[in-house]
């Protein structure tokens, strides 16, 4: 029989690697590595972001006179200012730890709104918001230890 | 661009005997066409297995050109070559070499590793293979619980199961008795009826018959039996 080259093409070309039969090297060497990125991204990529998120932000922890406790709707206002990005209270309401950005607000912009409702307050600390998740962090842990 | 499935141009191996270069294959020439039952014939050590080794691309050549399906064999790279023997080639040798410790089933499947099918699929070829050499029943027997011509049978089954164009037989009858012997040459021709080139190296006068075609070896040079075919 003569010889018919289009007879065994698909043959020829597999040997010629014309047709790749599934994944090339390089092809799985680049998903492999993919995954191994999207892996180190994963695990070490929120702890950057978020410090370019909060790099700004500082708490100021205000406290009232005479052991009040805050009233609702001035917390509610001070939240709504511009530049503070969250409120939060202690247990017993005395004490008030506002997180704001500080190239927009400081403390005293915060202090000149209380005293316009007529309340005594003192600013007790001024820190760094990372620096006070960290120390609240590490004390949740010590108080898990000592339970 | 080759005219014929296989073409053999000035054909030459040495091997080193000694400080002395013997030439197994001594300048041969010639063609195969494809659907072709083309029996290798000639005395012990003539270079038949030696002329089968390197059209089977197992045997780099000193010098000349093995053409296959317009493929030289020895142009393309190692992997390219295993390739070429995994989709053109099966082999079926006198010893059956069939793995001593893997059933019927697994022997015929081992050709299909590299073939990326899906293990169901090869199963089903495997048994089709195996049925087709009317070994079903037998399928998951080891090799020595098989007769001579059964194992014959299953290394037939083995060297077909890709649906290789071409089968590279070297002395296949010659471990069996001359009525099994017969009954794998008839085996033999019904695969050449059904479209695969043969291939097979024989010492036997008788084989050859069974052959649409001879080649005689002697020396490593091809002895014409018949010039319209065996030359160019």
């Amino acid at each position: 029989m003569t010889w018919d080259p289009e007879k065994y093409r698909e043959k020829r070309e597999k040997v010629l690697g014309v047709k790749k039969r599934g994944l090339s090297f390089g092809t799985l060497t680049f998903a492999v590595s993919c995954i191994i990125l999207a892996g180190l991204v994963f695990l070490f990529l929120p702890g950057p972001l978020s410090y370019l998120k909060t790099r700004h932000l500082d708490d100021a922890i205000f406290k009232m006179e005479h052991h009040q406790a805050w009233p609702r709707s001035l917390v509610t206002q001070v939240a709504a200012l511009p530049g503070v990005s969250g409120t939060s209270l202690d247990t017993h309401d005395t004490r008030l730890v506002v997180t704001f950005d500080r190239r927009s607000i400081d403390p005293e912009t915060i202090e000149a709104l209380f005293a316009r409702h007529g309340l005594d307050t003192t600013l007790l600390n001024r820190e760094s918001h990372r620096q006070r998740m960290v120390i609240l962090e590490s004390e949740k842990e010590l108080e898990n230890e000592t339970l | 661009m080759t005219d014929h499935l296989i073409e053999i141009n000035s054909l030459n191996k040495m091997y080193d005997s000694g400080g002395t270069g013997v030439a197994a294959i001594d300048h041969m020439d010639f063609y195969i066409d494809d659907g072709e039952f083309v029996s290798v014939t000639g005395p012990s050590g003539s270079g038949k297995s030696t002329l089968l080794s390197v059209m089977g691309g197992m045997n780099r050549p000193t010098r000349g050109q093995v053409q296959v399906d317009s493929l030289d064999l020895y142009a393309l790279t190692p992997e390219q070559r295993a390739d070429f023997r995994s989709e053109y080639l099966g082999f079926i040798f006198q010893s059956f070499q069939l793995i001593p410790y893997l059933t019927l089933l697994e022997n015929v499947t081992v050709p299909m590793a590299i073939t990326g099918r899906k293990k169901k699929e090869k199963r089903d070829m495997a048994m089709a293979v195996i049925d087709r050499v009317g070994l079903a029943d037998k399928a998951l027997r080891l090799p020595d619980q098989l007769s001579g011509g059964e194992q014959e049978r299953v290394a037939i089954a083995r060297a077909i199961v890709n649906r290789p164009p071409i089968i590279l037989a070297d002395e296949p009858t010659g471990n069996l008795d001359s009525r099994t012997a017969l009954e794998i040459m008839a085996l033999l021709q019904e695969l050449n009826r059904e479209g695969h080139t043969v291939i097979m190296v024989t010492h036997n006068r008788e084989m050859e018959r069974h052959a649409t075609r001879s080649v005689r070896v002697r020396d490593g040079r091809i002895e014409t039996l018949d010039t319209d075919w065996c030359t160019k």
